[in-house]
């Protein structure tokens, strides 16, 4: 059991996705585990990432054989399949220990998509059903699944997902040839249909079940193909905005397989993917559209710049904001200043005029924010923004490989919110 | 001078310490005597932190229920239920000074100060009490991941944390309504307190600190039999999902705070090479 459970989560960890969040579920009569909103890591890995649900697959086995997949057929690795009791079990003796929030299950492709997707409905239905589980479930969508079997799904989980993979069609059929857009688009559609028709039930009558609460996700994997930073962003903007996406998930290629049609990396581009959590977190919360963070003309993201300071090297023309008059989402867009801290800035300045002290208090970056700002002390005059001069302020120490994954140091953990 | 307030102190005799016995009541009711009997406020304080002071006058406080709630209630009046809320977390910190931080906001609050209701946190007080609670609750909700039940000999479920903050009490209802139908039991080993539900009720018990597991291998041997195997699966887990190519232990350190380490199974090995002074980590 304990080589299987090895086997089958080492193979699932190159799916990013931990997020318990996003879904509220009271405890089942007689049962066991409810869902919280705000999600829960219960966990950290030695490489930083939260731990919140348990991530396996349900078998390793797949006849796909996609060049950046650890599991494709080609490669000689051991394979194992779970048993729907061995994984009920774990799911439910973890639970119980409060080791997680419940259960994320992926699989391979065994036989046929519709046969792998039973299999996955088959232990949420174990689990929701037989033994009364109330935590969240998290189940993968496989590509070219029937419509019906991810409706079952989407009755029994709280989040389901198709993973995208490869952010151009081109570049997916190249490295996954048993793959198109439409064998991911689809399911997507029928899982946001689902999402649709069970609200409109649900205004009719409370009783209807709920058709996953928690929305549906992608994954896209950078630089194992060539696609640009704009290309990649604006294939996430759309997806936030024509299937609503709860989130997109970036995740830098590791080389898991030695293939020439991928490039040969030594470390996994872990700046290039920060970069883009931060132009992601831009457009989610801070009200950015994806043609302000990059265009045709400008493809890729600055490494040594966020997004959001870019964006405001790049506008001198709207600084200085004055913190005392300035509305919400534009004190947003000053550098140095997150959600948690505008919030803050907007409360308190009816009750006096906001001073830098203040800010500090607040846990404004105020080395970064201060050449934006109108400083109330020196009498409302601006020194005029020369880019060229704040832009070495505000730019990462060159050695630290990973960063803060938030433009502004909010403490908000990655995935946990959804 | 010399008029006895009935409490044991001098009136009028300067700045005073007002000494507790350390629960939020007492706390309540100390704010209580010293609006009452307008004193100038030197400190307030849990007895187990006062150090007396050779020129300090110092006020006893004896904890009263209804003094408590009254003050409780001039908070919702003069403020908001949110901000009764905020000072009970504010004060479940256990934040050195926290007291008399309050105190002073509080103080304010009754008054009227600057209109608003206590929420202006451009007051450096205000700001201190509305961090200080910040810091609790987003400690509570940590927490709500970092609680490792193992199973007893007697099949209920058992617990041992040590927390910064107080906030065990703050826990029992995310577990209650997450495990409503099984025992369990969680101990806060530094306060000697056990949170306890018996499948109906919880309820808050003291327990001697000295008979609770001083990490995890000691919380494993109180277990039952055959728990083990879901530690062994546990890290197993834990190591499988780990990208090496990724490793950051820096980050990790940061998110999972090494003074959590104690009572998770996962870390155990690393927590104690961290007593022996090895290098931290493998």
């Amino acid at each position: 059991m304990q080589a299987k459970l090895s086997i089958l989560s080492a193979a699932a960890k190159y799916d990013v996705s931990c997020s318990s969040s996003g879904s509220s579920r009271a405890t089942p009569e007689g049962g066991m585990g409810n869902a919280a909103a705000s999600g829960i890591c219960h966990s950290f890995t030695d490489d930083g990432r939260c731990v919140s649900l348990l991530k396996v697959l349900l078998s390793n086995v797949c006849i796909f054989d996609c060049a950046y997949c650890a599991n494709r057929r080609s490669n000689d690795i051991a394979r194992a399949t779970f048993k729907v009791t061995e994984l009920v079990e774990l799911t439910m003796e973890f639970y119980r220990r409060n080791l997680i929030e419940g259960l994320f299950l992926s699989s391979g492709v065994i036989g046929t998509a519709d046969y792998t997707m039973e299999a996955l409905v088959r232990v949420a239905r174990s689990l929701r059903t037989e033994h009364r589980f109330g935590g969240y479930i998290h189940l993968k969508a496989i590509p070219g699944a029937s419509p019906e079997l991810v409706r079952q799904a989407g009755l029994y989980a709280d989040r389901l997902s198709v993973n995208i993979e490869i952010p151009s069609e081109d570049s997916l059929k190249h490295l996954a040839p048993e793959k198109d857009f439409e064998s991911v688009f689809t399911p997507m559609r029928s899982i946001r249909q689902g999402i649709l028709e069970w609200g409109e039930e649900r205004k009719v009558s409370r009783q209807a079940p709920r058709f996953a609460p928690a929305g549906q996700t992608t994954q896209l994997i950078v630089g194992a193909s060539p696609e640009s930073d704009f290309q990649v962003l604006k294939l996430a903007s759309t997806l936030y905005k024509g299937p609503e996406l709860k989130r997109v998930y970036y995740s830098g290629y590791i080389p898991v397989n030695q293939d020439n049609r991928l490039p040969a990396l030594v470390t996994p581009p872990l700046r290039r993917e920060n970069r883009l959590y931060q132009a992601d977190w831009l457009m989610r919360f801070y009200g950015f559209g994806v043609d302000e963070i990059l265009d045709a003309q400008n493809p890729q993201l600055d490494p040594d710049l966020d997004p959001k300071a870019g964006w405001a090297l790049r506008h001198p023309e709207v600084f200085p904001v004055d913190l005392d008059r300035a509305p919400y989402e534009m004190i947003l867009r000053v550098p140095g200043i997150g959600v948690k801290s505008a919030k803050l800035i907007v409360q308190s300045r009816r009750f006096g005029q906001i001073r830098f002290e203040h800010l500090k208090r607040f846990g404004v970056a105020l080395k970064r924010a201060r050449p934006f700002l109108l400083d109330p002390s020196r009498h409302g005059r601006f020194q005029e923004l020369r880019p060229e001069r704040i832009r070495p302020l505000l730019m990462s120490k060159p050695e630290s490989t990973q960063l803060s994954l938030f433009p502004d140091g909010s403490p908000l953990l990655l995935g946990t919110h959804g | 001078m010399a008029e006895r307030s009935g409490i044991g102190v001098e009136i009028g005799a300067g700045p005073t310490v007002l000494v507790h016995e350390g629960g939020f009541e007492g706390f309540l009711t100390a704010v209580f005597e010293a609006e009452r009997l307008r004193l100038e406020v030197e400190r307030i304080e849990a007895a187990s932190r006062h150090v007396p002071g050779l020129l300090d006058t110092v006020m006893e406080i004896e904890p009263d229920a209804e003094k408590a709630r009254r003050v409780m209630t001039g908070i919702v009046k003069h403020g908001a239920k949110e901000i009764a809320g905020m000072v009970q977390a504010a004060f479940l910190s256990e934040d050195a000074g926290i007291e008399t931080v309050l105190w002073r906001y509080l103080h304010g609050l009754f008054r009227g100060k600057d209109g608003s209701r206590g929420r202006n946190l451009l007051d450096a007080d205000a700001h201190a009490v509305f961090q200080a609670a910040h810091r609790t609750r987003h400690e509570a909700h940590l927490f709500q991941g970092f609680v490792r039940f193992r199973r007893a000999p007697d099949g209920s479920m058992f617990a041992v944390i040590a927390p910064e903050h107080d906030i065990l009490a703050m826990l029992a209802p995310h577990f209650t309504a997450r495990f409503p139908n099984h025992a369990w039991m969680i101990a806060d080993s530094r306060r000697g307190q056990c949170l306890r539900y018996d499948g109906k009720d919880a309820q808050m018990l003291a327990c001697d600190p000295a008979h609770l597991p001083k990490d995890d291998a000691g919380a494993a041997a109180l277990a039952q039999e055959g728990d083990e195997r879901f530690d062994g699966l546990w890290r197993a887990y834990f190591e499988a999902v780990n990208i090496e190519a990724r490793r950051n232990p820096r980050l990790q350190a940061r998110l999972l705070p090494r003074k959590y380490w104690q009572y998770l199974p996962e870390r155990q090995r690393a927590y104690s090479a961290q007593g022996r002074g090895d290098p931290p980590d493998r």
